[in-house]
């Protein structure tokens, strides 16, 4: 903690355009400890009730195509309460099973089909079961918006780009969260969150408790990355008010309680809460961090053991790919390197590719990794994790210079990157 | 060990579709260009290019009872639910209105002219409101009801218990009273279609309905 408020402090003199983070603490328990002690479940069990429903529909009846999709979409909600990833399978089942036997809504089945495999980072069949409506009515609008949501994450940005600006109506939720995503690629923060916050007020008018919790842990995602902690914490807040099992919203307060109010043992103690009702790898990943921030190596190496075990998986298929990247290129680099190269098939973005970088790094693949980096990382996105990886690789092959310029853009990333990952930027001198 | 770089959250996963049906609009006043001059801008949305209508046949029921025509019908349809844009199709709800008391005026031998229904609306006020303002309306935090006589609140949106056929028609037909034409005191009953709700048990949970039968 010492550590990072020294560097902090020397970041300031470096530059007068870096702001150190305030590290005025944000979190009261208080205002949370409700949720904390709470182990009931109404989103599960809510979930569990629509599954029940359509299910014994379909037992009845299994020609009812208008029965799958919603049984579809109670096993997602139950993986999004449970992390059970197998329920995904079932789901992709279902879909399948209604774009057979569906006459006129094969479009409706095969977007939710294609959403399904982003959830999944089956990007590439994703896009295929897209590609396969060609010929067949469809609602051009939701389509688009779906082939946005596919190319964002395969990096096609310009596709994506066509499909969004190709949207005459840009008053609508679906059409304002999709451009804060791309002001966000853009690195235009603040356009991301005026749109998000654009659709906030629709989702008020509404009053729709769904859109709602959504658009409340989003912007309060997005408010944190601009330093508005406060207002991060007041809308992840706001969501479990509405929505008490809301555990993405409890996963932010930890972060908050980790990054910004340097308080580790009360962000383990809110994901320890976590695990008990929702057992999924990322909760590990960060306890993990969270013990070496506070000196706990052998800990912090059993938890990241912990994370490789579950995330491993194969029914996760490659969901967790971009931190084993990360975990083995320490490990096991060339491990890292066959997983970053298998990324990349799967998606190539800016940040497989930095990630391919790391890789190329730890397996001594100087000039490769360089090139890496300045071909396809170097301008292509604004996130921090990108700009850190870029000056290390600049550090690695001796770019001073370089190095220096990008570790001095995320000078004010530490809430962002955490205090761990923060207090390893090497202190500027002079 | 190296750490691995967790960073804040930041998912903005995009929720599925199936959920996301809802088609709101909001308008939003322009408050500076949008150019790349590095000065922080609103986002304006942007409100320029060929509208479609999307639906307003979301209540069906008064235009097919006083539409008259399928061109009417097509025309009230598509036309947004305000005076300005409704006041039109007034008139010809009317001749309706007074039309159907003259069949069954014939019917029965006698003079029979609509006569203020039981919210005190006479024939050119019932069909103003009936033309203005007919839209499929949610009350998200008071009660939801077609019509309630104790409170006199309509039109808040539809109950399951709601014999919403049966309410039209006692609007139409019931007179001052409601029961103008009830069946009673030898007149026709023209305030219900004999249909009633059966055995049916509505719910207050999910699925709301009981099990269809087998």
């Amino acid at each position: 903690m010492r550590l990072s408020a020294i560097i902090l402090l020397s970041l300031f003199f470096f530059s007068s355009c870096m702001t150190p983070s305030s590290n005025t603490n944000v979190l009261d328990s208080d205002a949370y400890y409700k949720y904390l002690s709470n182990s009931s479940r109404p989103s599960l069990e809510k979930a569990q009730e629509q599954l029940t429903f359509w299910n014994a529909r379909i037992n009845q009846d299994s020609s009812g195509v208008g029965d799958l999709g919603p049984t579809a979409s109670a096993y997602q909600q139950i993986f999004a309460q449970t992390g059970d990833v197998s329920l995904l399978n079932n789901a992709e089942k279902l879909y399948k099973r209604a774009i057979e036997i569906s006459a006129h809504s094969k479009d409706n089945y095969a977007r939710s089909l294609a959403a399904l495999y982003i959830t999944q980072h089956q990007f590439k069949k994703a896009e295929s079961i897209m590609n396969s409506l060609e010929g067949i009515p469809s609602n051009k609008i939701e389509t688009d918006y779906v082939m946005f949501d596919i190319l964002m994450e395969l990096g096609e940005y310009e596709k994506a780009g066509d499909h969004l600006f190709a949207q005459i109506d840009k008053s609508k939720f679906n059409y304002l969260i999709r451009r804060a995503k791309w002001e966000d690629y853009r690195g235009n923060l603040d356009q991301a969150i005026q749109h998000l916050e654009l659709a906030k007020d629709i989702a008020e008018s509404a009053d729709d408790k769904q859109l709602k919790v959504w658009t409340y842990t989003n912007i309060a995602d997005f408010y944190g990355h601009a330093g508005r902690i406060e207002e991060s914490r007041d809308h992840y807040l706001k969501a479990l008010s509405l929505e008490s099992d809301n555990s993405y919203s409890m996963k932010g307060l930890a972060w908050i309680a980790y990054s910004n109010d340097n308080n580790p043992a009360e962000a383990n103690r809110i994901l320890d809460s976590l695990l008990v009702v929702h057992d999924i790898p990322d909760y590990y990943l960060l306890k993990a961090e969270i013990a070496e921030a506070q000196g706990k190596n052998k800990e912090a190496e059993k938890l990241i053991n912990t994370f490789v075990q579950k995330a491993e998986s194969p029914l996760y298929g490659g969901m967790y790919n971009t931190y084993l990247i990360e975990i083995y290129a320490d490990r096991d680099p060339q491990k890292a390197l066959r997983i970053a190269q298998r990324e990349i098939q799967n998606r190539d973005t800016p940040e497989t590719r930095q990630l391919l970088a790391l890789a190329q790094l730890k397996n001594g693949q100087l000039i490769e990794a360089k090139s890496t980096i300045e071909n396809y990382v170097v301008d292509k996105t604004f996130e921090p994790t990108a700009a850190l990886r870029i000056a290390e690789v600049y550090q690695a092959v001796g770019e001073e210079t370089l190095s220096k310029k990008y570790y001095a853009s995320i000078a004010d990333a530490r809430y962002e990157l955490g205090p761990l990952t923060f207090s390893k930027i090497p202190t500027p001198k002079g | 060990m190296n750490s691995i770089t967790i960073t804040a959250p930041k998912a903005l996963k995009t929720i599925s579709l199936v959920a996301l049906t809802f088609m709101g609009s909001i308008m939003i006043t322009s408050c500076g260009d949008d150019d790349d001059d590095g000065m922080m801008t609103e986002p304006t949305v942007e409100l320029t290019g060929t509208y479609a209508q999307e639906d307003f046949m979301g209540r069906p029921g008064i235009t097919t009872v006083f539409g008259g025509s399928a061109t009417v019908k097509n025309d009230y349809n598509v036309t947004a639910p305000n005076p300005t844009a409704r006041a039109t199709f007034q008139p010809g709800f009317q001749a309706q209105l007074e039309g159907y008391h003259d069949v069954y005026g014939d019917a029965l031998g006698v003079a029979l002219d609509y006569e203020a229904n039981i919210l005190g609306l006479d024939a050119a006020t019932f069909t103003t409101v009936l033309a203005n303002f007919d839209a499929l309306q949610v009350a998200p935090e008071g009660q939801t009801t077609y019509f309630n006589p104790t409170t006199g609140l309509a039109l808040s949106g539809r109950a399951l218990t709601d014999d919403v056929i049966d309410v039209s028609l006692t609007l139409m037909f019931g007179g001052t009273s409601g029961s103008r034409f009830d069946g009673n005191n030898g007149t026709p009953q023209l305030t219900s279609d004999g249909v009633g709700l059966g055995d049916r048990q509505f719910m207050t949970t999910f699925p709301y309905l009981e099990d269809p039968l087998n």
